[in-house]
């Protein structure tokens, strides 16, 4: 290489530096939802999350996370009643990626505790991935701390579980399945496991419920496990025969728009959906119109 | 096997031996206490009477008891002095009691009638009751089973605690007044150990009187014999006889007790029978009632179950929802430690059989897991007088949500009522009776107050 070209190259990519400084690439915001197709889940939910901006837009260094999948119920993993393991823990070791100083992972279980815990395969996955599993079926203040809820209809206020309010980044896990009382439940409906007030009673206004803790506790990123989707017998399934298989992982910044993304792929409107179309009247996030990335593997 | 030395030698081995197998049941017994050990208590399985309630009795299942027969009839009775977990038990409580009794005016080596409670043991007609009431309703094995009593004591029951204080009572007498006269274990090692292939016996004797410290009063210096059906093998003096009289080995010829041992073989098959005469008229007098009481999932038969059920428990202990109860006496005494579900604030789990991994004798039958989901409980009811739905005009939904069934035992009628103006859609629930299991998780979830849809036993058992 002789001197006048070495001097050109080195001008010219010095005069590209300074530009990609001053007018970075990125300058365009993340989309919303980000929506991977493909077998492999746990690429999958490396995918999904780099679509809406990356881990480290959620998780700063030294944070504390709750990462909150569904573990409601005692069924084997196969069934797809609760979150894939293999996806909760690849979000535990994306949250450690992004330097997290601790990781919480729990939900308040319907079935027996103890056994949906392992029976799910979510304790062993999550602790394996180095996160902190916690039982919280005791309500007590050492666990829960009573807050209101300026805006909410039915709640107006609600006891939440403590991690989740300290936590510098809530990450919400669901599955997404059919539900018998709301249709379905994703990741608004995940959110029911923070609280520790009596979710019995809930049913009884259970959209105005969902969408109201979702108005009192904010998901900073939602990753809905829709890898099979559970179309009947929900939310407690039981049956191979009714899952579809949708090779779908749904990242979001916003809960109610990933929501609104999985109820499409049971062929459903969004606004079909008692608490996503309560939602989007009391402004937790917009159920169409929203900026969307797609991605196959 | 002879001599003084290895007879001493043989008496630590034992204490190694007791002391291995106490903590064999305590970690069998800790371990069982988790639901995902499923574990089933070896001690129990291992039991010959616990395998005569098998039902069916399968060969795999009866050999590990046939194994312990054998011991008996090869070794003796050393089942009760070297592994037997209660027995360890009386004899650390001997550590204690021991010099007190020693003291006792009243203690059973000093009383004339001893050496005849000894050679003929009511534990003999105890195990003939026993024999003849294990199908019937009524339990005897209960209250007389030397395992079942260690988990008792074991699980810290208060039960457990006053058979430990009877226990220690007895101590004040004799050593194992348990073991020789009232446990039916211990007789029918007992029994098989009179004719077993190696004995101890007493060869020769300068009538020092060590031999009232037998634990079992089985010496009998006086006639120069050992009473093979109490002998429990322990060792604990035999070396130091002045005499050196002791020979544990295999017999050489009918002996001088020929006549005697006749006799009293003659009595101990009259007392065997006459225990089974007892427990024979017991049983009949015995029946079952209908409790109406739910069982463990997969029980399907009532009197099957009670005549199995060995009321040790260990369903109670293990159930990870701690929904099975002890049954005391609101069942009739036929029903007494049996066990039973109350639901709330959980319901039988669908994914769960751990009561019927751990049963020991399968009292609570051990089904595939999709059989087991498929087996009634029993069937819940709804009261529409108590169901919000009906009552109050609210959407509820909990019951199906929670319902585990297949395609939910639970469906509603969508009803349209006019509700202050405005027009609802109300979803009244009713049971799909040919779906519903009795797993009573609706039962334990209604948040009506009082609950509005419980599970009871009625109607014919569904399979």
């Amino acid at each position: 290489m002789r001197r006048r070209d070495f001097l050109k190259v080195m001008a010219g990519s010095s005069l590209l530096f300074i530009t990609r400084k001053a007018f970075p690439l990125t300058a365009t915001a993340p989309p919303v939802v980000g929506v991977v197709r493909g077998a492999d889940v746990e690429r999958a939910v490396i995918k999904a999350v780099e679509l809406v901006g990356g881990i480290g837009r959620f998780v700063k260094p030294g944070a504390i996370v709750v990462v909150k999948p569904n573990i409601a119920w005692n069924v084997p993993p196969q069934l797809k009643a609760t979150t894939d393991p293999l996806v909760v823990r690849m979000v535990v070791h994306l949250c450690f990626q992004a330097r997290a100083a601790k990781v919480y992972v729990f939900d308040r279980t319907c079935s027996n505790p103890r056994l949906t815990y392992v029976t799910s395969g979510i304790a062993r996955a999550a602790r394996e991935a180095g996160a902190t599993v916690l039982e919280v079926d005791e309500v007590s203040a050492r666990l829960y701390q009573p807050i209101a809820i300026p805006g909410g209809v039915y709640l107006k206020e609600s006891l939440i579980n403590k991690r989740v309010l300290e936590a510098d980044a809530l990450i919400n896990v669901p599955v997404a399945k059919h539900h018998s009382s709301s249709l379905l439940t994703l990741g608004m409906k995940n959110m029911m496991g923070i609280t520790g007030d009596n979710r019995q009673k809930w049913h009884w206004q259970l959209h105005e419920a969902i969408s109201d803790i979702n108005l009192a506790v904010r998901s900073h990123l939602t990753v809905i496990d829709a890898t099979f989707i559970m179309l009947r017998s929900g939310p407690t399934g039981g049956s191979k025969d009714y899952l579809k298989k949708t090779d779908t992982i749904i990242a979001a910044s916003n809960v109610a728009s990933a929501d609104a993304e999985a109820a499409r792929l049971f062929g459903k409107a969004p606004e079909s959906i008692g608490y996503l179309a309560l939602a989007g009247q009391k402004g937790i996030g917009a159920l169409s119109g929203y900026s969307r990335e797609e991605a196959a593997l | 096997m002879s001599g003084q030395r290895a007879l001493e030698k043989l008496r630590i081995v034992r204490f190694f031996s007791q002391a291995i197998f106490l903590a064999a049941f305590l970690y069998a017994f800790l371990r069982s206490l988790d639901p995902f050990a499923a574990l089933e208590n070896p001690f129990l399985r291992w039991d010959p009477l616990i395998a005569l309630t098998y039902r069916p009795l399968t060969p795999a299942l009866a050999a590990p008891a046939l194994l312990l027969l054998l011991l008996a009839l090869v070794l003796g009775r050393c089942f009760c002095g070297w592994i037997c977990p209660l027995g360890v038990l009386i004899d650390s409580l001997d550590l204690l009691l021991g010099p007190l009794r020693r003291k006792n005016p009243a203690a059973l080596a000093r009383v004339p009638w001893y050496p005849a409670l000894v050679r003929y043991p009511p534990a003999l007609a105890l195990l003939g009751v026993l024999l003849l009431t294990l199908a019937a309703p009524l339990q005897v094995l209960q209250f007389l089973h030397p395992h079942i009593w260690s988990l008792r004591i074991a699980s810290l029951s208060p039960l457990g605690f006053a058979f430990l204080a009877l226990l220690a009572f007895l101590a004040l007498f004799s050593r194992r007044l348990w073991c020789t006269t009232l446990c039916p274990l211990g007789a029918l090692y007992g029994l098989l150990s009179r004719l077993s292939f190696f004995k101890l016996r007493l060869e020769s004797c300068s009538a020092c009187g060590l031999c009232d410290r037998c634990p079992t009063g089985a010496a009998v210096y006086r006639k120069k014999e050992v009473l093979a059906h109490q002998c429990i093998l322990c060792f604990d003096y035999e070396h130091r006889c002045p005499a050196q009289g002791f020979r544990y080995s295999f017999p050489s010829g009918g002996g001088p007790a020929a006549a005697e041992s006749r006799r009293s073989f003659f009595l101990h098959g009259a007392q065997l029978a006459g225990g089974a005469l007892l427990g024979g008229v017991l049983g009949r007098l015995w029946s079952s009632t209908g409790t109406g009481l739910l069982r463990p999932p997969g029980v399907v038969s009532e009197t099957r179950f009670l005549e199995q059920c060995l009321r040790c428990l260990q369903c109670v202990r293990s159930c990870p929802t701690g929904i099975i109860k002890a049954t005391g006496l609101e069942g009739g005494w036929s029903s007494l430690f049996t066990p039973h579900l109350s639901f709330g604030p959980e319901g039988c789990e669908y994914n769960c059989q751990v009561c019927q991994q751990v049963c020991p004798n399968h009292a609570i039958p051990l089904q595939r897991l999709r059989e087991k989901q498929l087996t009634a409980i029993g069937i819940a009811r709804l009261s529409q007088e108590h169901c919000v739905v009906y009552r109050d005009g609210i959407n509820c939904l909990v019951y199906e949500e929670f319902c585990p069934v297949l395609d939910k035992a639970i469906a509603f009628s969508p009803l349209r009522v006019r509700q202050g103006g405005q027009t609802l859609l109300l979803n009244q629930p009713r049971v799909i009776d040919s779906r519903c299991i009795g797993c009573g998780i609706c039962e334990a979830k209604c948040p009506a107050d009082p609950v509005a849809i419980r599970v009871s036993k009625t109607g014919p058992q569904r399979g």
